[in-house]
């Protein structure tokens, strides 16, 4: 039976992005739904125009689903390259990330504590390098608005350690994710020092002392950029509400100084079942 | 129209017959515009075909009946989670043979609903098929060229073709 292109279009956004792509191979009829801007349209977010507006030099398109392609391979930077948006492959969710000029680092401003650098391989113009704190304190926002409704997200520190990066290998870091000021709001204690870092550095250097590294705590994973992230904790947006969310990232306890951090910023994706 | 009528006779595109209440052809745009266009009195004798199959018409009027009143009325959260539940059940007969026959009298008669929700079931059953089961099962014609599959292989080097 032949439905019209239309109806299969409808069917199609009940599909994902990823299926539609699939779907476009069974019938010449189903091509041209699986290219159509109408369907494309129903992937994009609501607001991707605004968004697009917020962006000094905006990607020019051919189509909607050139569009989706575009904005699901390439972050484009917005609000005077202080965030970059982009889309999840798969499900079309809203990604951000929030450079570093736009978190509040505490002594952030004090050249003898952090530095503000620039690396080839950044997302944004500017970096900033740990040079030495006792008191470490990185926190970041985002409305809920922003997000896409009914998604999972988590939050993610991006960073990379600088090889003589010190205070980090023992010392758990405080991280959440959630609603603004919400004392109830989970906390996790994760280690910035990536897992097997300690004895590669054990066998080259026996000075360092024997501890076992804590089953418990969450490590770094490496991305594919170079950087690594720890996830920070995770929200499920409904999206019926307006509410500000807050990343932290802190390490005021233990006392010691800590040095070698780059912070590259913070990433805010939907959480997928892998 | 008079107020005493209660249920409308319509006619399938075979030429059956079936009775359809005022309040559940209300949901379905075109047949409210007969409504209130044709005269539906005892002595009018005017029976309207609608371009669905017997088959598919029974079950889009089944459908009609059982949300009609939450339609006319409104309901509370758990009359619309019961009706979930039944839209679910509803959408588990045989739908391969005549998903597509509800799809398409959905769209024809306008009928929000139960457009999505046949589009949303066909949808679910699709994401879990391969390309060639999609076309067996919904009776869909390859006719691409041999020209055009090999492109789309190569494009698609994770689908199937045969």
């Amino acid at each position: 039976m032949d439905l019209p292109e239309g109806c299969i279009a409808h069917v199609l956004s009940f599909t994902s992005p990823r299926d539609a792509c699939r779907l476009s191979c069974v019938s010449s009829s189903f091509r041209s739904a699986a290219d159509s801007d109408a369907l494309w349209d129903s992937f994009l977010p609501p607001d991707c125009p605004s968004l697009l507006s917020r962006s000094s030099s905006p990607p020019s398109f051919s189509s909607k689903k050139h569009l989706y392609l575009y904005l699901s391979h390439q972050p484009l930077l917005i609000d005077d390259g202080l965030k970059s948006f982009w889309l999840d492959k798969f499900c079309g969710a809203k990604c951000f990330m929030l450079s570093p000029r736009s978190l509040s680092i505490v002594w952030g401003c004090t050249p003898r504590y952090w530095r503000w650098t620039s690396v080839p391989e950044g997302r944004f113009e500017e970096v900033a390098e740990l040079l030495s704190v006792c008191w470490l304190e990185i926190r970041g926002r985002i409305n809920t608005r922003m997000l896409s409704p009914s998604t999972l997200y988590s939050a993610y520190l991006v960073f990379n350690l600088a090889a003589s990066a010190y205070g980090f290998e023992y010392q758990p870091v405080e991280v959440s994710f959630g609603i603004a000021n919400d004392s109830d709001a989970p906390k996790r204690l994760v280690c910035l020092h990536p897992r097997g870092a300690l004895r590669r550095r054990r066998r080259r250097q026996q000075i360092v002392p024997r501890r076992a590294e804590n089953p418990n705590l969450q490590y770094p994973n490496k991305r594919e950029d170079g950087c690594f992230e720890i996830e920070l904790g995770d929200f499920f947006n409904q999206g019926r509400d307006d509410k500000e969310l807050g990343m932290a990232v802190c390490e005021i306890n233990g006392g010691h100084w800590k040095s070698g951090l780059f912070i590259q910023g913070f990433e805010i994706r939907p959480k997928l079942d892998k | 129209m008079s107020s005493s009528v209660e249920a409308i006779t319509v006619l399938s595109s075979d030429g059956d017959e079936f009775k359809i209440t005022v309040s559940a052809a209300k949901l379905s745009k075109p047949l409210n515009w007969m409504l209130e266009d044709v005269c539906f009195s005892d002595d009018c004798d005017e029976v309207p075909t609608i371009e669905v199959n017997s088959k598919t018409l029974v079950k889009v009027i089944e459908y009609c009946e059982k949300h009609a009143p939450r339609a006319n009325s409104g309901a509370s959260d758990s009359d619309a989670e019961e009706l979930k539940k039944w839209d679910i059940e509803f959408m588990k007969m045989d739908v391969k043979d005549i998903l597509f026959h509800i799809l398409m009298a959905a769209n024809y008669l306008h009928m929000e609903g139960l457009y999505d929700l046949a589009c949303q079931t066909a949808a679910d059953l699709m994401k879990g098929m391969t390309v060639s089961q999609i076309r067996k099962i919904f009776h869909i014609k390859n006719d691409f060229s041999s020209e055009e599959q090999e492109q789309l292989r190569r494009q698609h080097p994770g689908c199937s073709f045969d």
